[in-house]
């Protein structure tokens, strides 16, 4: 067999592999669209009929719209603590003067690398000492813990490309620390903060493991109630839920990629 | 050290800064009047920038002081300190456009806006660039960003503006060109530069006065023709311009002159009436333009010695003549003397003027 030839091989190999990959992870996932508008009582596939009563039960349903009003704000509002600990984290870790920045940055990634059950079933003991369990600020907490590391893993990247000069040169031009933090350093790392609020959005969004520990009995968030209704009877609701993240996700990418085109990387040293 | 020709505005007293065991810079004092063109000249590493920094307030002195029109800066925090800066790699900011660029340090010091409006517009067309406020930098040509950031250093009338090796990043012909240029924004603008540079050529082409700097310290400080006719030791006979070093020991000092016993060579008889101590190991340095061919010369102020090479560089040619075993000296003569050629190999008889020759310490 020529060179060629086997180089061809492969490449049909990998286009399966590929197709294979796509096949057991993306349709899936797909596939709750279609379920989501079967006229059943139950989830089916193929969907029988056409119906829009598990989208609308998924709207107008209390059961269904105060965990996802739950999940949002849980997520908004970890999503704003922990990019603003994880930036100043980040400063701090970057420019600041400290005895010992890398094991300091390597604890502040530490959350990252232990196991998330572990995390939660510790967060739990010391959260039910302080009585946080099932309360919104504890949850936000919990959810931080995710959120930050990854702030600061990409905020630390990006500051560590950051030609300093220009923050030199707007001090030196009469802006004092923090407005040329504002004016120069923040809009110039704006895309990474972009993605890694993202992140936390999402990450926070679709967490169970930590919810399943310190949600308590009073509060439910969307993923919560999703699994609750799979484990007694799987309406089609559910579907209709994932449907909403899977528009959800995709509207945010493109959205992403038009701000990534937009902005490109500006700023950096080459 | 010659002194400026004004009152300084700015003073550096026993300026010293070390990072670690490093020394960057050790005990500079130096005063820069008012209006003054001034170039801090020196090799990578001798501290030129680091005083830079000292001077914007991005370094604190580890021993020191900056005093900026009479008043000590040192404490002074940099966006307080009123000095313009033009960055080596020019510092634009890449998200604002020209115009937000030149209008920031305005708008940090919270002028009005058509004031605002009207003084980018006069800083643009300073360094030639009008309408170009609606560009953004990653636009503009090296040369161009440069202009940028100099309109922007120049527009908030700071009293003092400091250059950072500006021009580094430009191919050779719009150096000299910007090197013009800015010397036109200097007599226009009468405001004090002080400017760093690693390149002669651009100090001695733009300067009033040059520092030349070595190893954190001053070396000399004086007008360009100074350095060049007269410098006082072996590192600025070096670093400006060509120098030929001829080393000695005084043999004899009277009223007629000085013998001094080349290194590994001849006795030479020196026009040197300034007092040496006898015995003396001591250097003169000698420029290659100021030697010429002097066949017919009296025994005073000349040496034999054989070509060993003779280079033709355009408009000059270069002669290595051997005068010692140890020493060769370089000869520069214009192309258009007239006269036989010298060829290599050639047993000739050097001198020159008594004033070419520069005892140094």
């Amino acid at each position: 067999m020529n060179h060629e030839s086997k180089l061809g091989i492969a490449k049909i190999l990998l286009g399966m592999l590929v197709t294979l990959v796509f096949i057991f992870l993306v349709i899936p996932t797909i596939l709750a669209v279609p379920m989501s508008f079967t006229e059943t009582r139950y989830l089916a596939f193929p969907p029988e009929g056409f119906s829009l009563q598990w989208h609308r039960q998924f709207f107008t349903d209390r059961k269904w719209i105060e965990p996802t009003i739950f999940s949002l704000k849980l997520a908004s509002i970890t999503t704003v603590v922990s990019l603003i600990i994880g930036t100043m984290a980040s400063l701090a870790l970057v420019r600041g003067i400290l005895p010992g920045k890398r094991i300091l940055q390597l604890f502040f990634l530490s959350p990252m690398m232990v196991p998330l059950i572990v995390t939660a079933f510790a967060v739990y003991g010391v959260f039910a000492a302080l009585r946080l369990i099932g309360t919104l600020p504890g949850m936000v907490i919990a959810h931080s813990i995710i959120g930050i590391p990854y702030v600061i893993l990409v905020i630390t990247a990006n500051l560590y490309r950051f030609d300093l000069s220009l923050e030199l040169a707007a001090r030196n031009l009469g802006a004092n620390a923090f407005k040329t933090f504002m004016y120069v350093t923040l809009p110039l790392i704006r895309p990474g903060i972009i993605a890694a609020g993202v992140f936390c959005f999402i990450e926070s969004l679709d967490e169970l493991v930590l919810v399943l520990f310190l949600i308590g009995t009073t509060k439910m968030t969307l993923p919560l109630r999703m699994f609750a209704e799979i484990e007694f009877r799987i309406t089609p609701t559910v579907a209709a839920a994932s449907t909403v993240f899977i528009i959800a996700a995709i509207g945010t990418i493109i959205a992403l990629s038009f701000i990534e085109k937009k902005e490109e990387t500006i700023g950096f040293k080459e | 050290m010659s002194a400026p020709t004004k009152d300084p505005i700015l003073q550096l007293i026993d300026l010293k800064k070390q990072f670690g065991e490093v020394i960057a810079v050790n005990s500079v004092s130096l005063d820069i009047g008012d209006g003054e063109f001034l170039t801090l000249l020196g090799p990578s590493g001798s501290g030129k920038t680091t005083i830079l920094n000292m001077i914007a307030g991005f370094e604190f002195p580890t021993a020191g002081e900056v005093i900026l029109q009479g008043q000590s800066i040192n404490s002074l925090l940099p966006e307080k300190r009123n000095i313009g800066l033009v960055f080596q790699n020019y510092a634009l900011f890449p998200h604002m456009n020209v115009f937000d660029n030149i209008a920031f340090p305005l708008k940090m010091r919270k002028f009005p806006k058509n004031n605002i409006q009207q003084k980018v517009e006069s800083a643009l067309e300073l360094v030639q660039l009008q309408g170009y406020g609606t560009r953004v930098p990653k636009q503009l040509s090296g040369g161009q960003q440069q202009r940028i950031a100099v309109a922007r250093a120049l527009v908030f009338d700071a009293p003092l503006l400091l250059f950072d090796e500006p021009l580094g990043a430009l191919d050779k012909k719009l150096r000299e060109h910007m090197q013009l240029e800015l010397k036109h924004i200097h007599t226009k603008l009468n405001r004090t530069m002080i400017y760093v540079t690693h390149d002669q050529e651009e100090a001695l082409v733009m300067s009033d006065r040059i520092a030349v700097m070595n190893q954190g310290r001053i070396e000399q400080v004086g007008p360009p023709d100074e350095l060049y006719d007269k410098p006082t030791n072996s590192f600025v006979a070096n670093f400006i311009g060509e120098s030929n070093f001829i080393d000695g020991t005084v043999v004899k000092q009277d009223h007629d002159g000085l013998i001094l016993k080349l290194r590994e060579g001849p006795a030479i008889n020196l026009d040197w009436t300034e007092p040496v101590p006898a015995n003396a190991s001591i250097r003169f340095c000698l420029r290659p333009e100021k030697i010429f061919f002097a066949d017919d010369a009296t025994s005073q102020n000349s040496i034999n010695g054989v070509i060993e090479e003779v280079i033709y560089v355009g408009e000059t040619k270069r002669y290595m003549i051997r005068i010692s075993e140890a020493e060769t000296v370089n000869m520069r003569e214009m192309s258009t003397r007239i006269g036989r050629g010298r060829q290599k190999g050639e047993h000739v008889k050097i001198g020159w003027f008594k004033e070419s020759l520069r005892k140094l310490d």
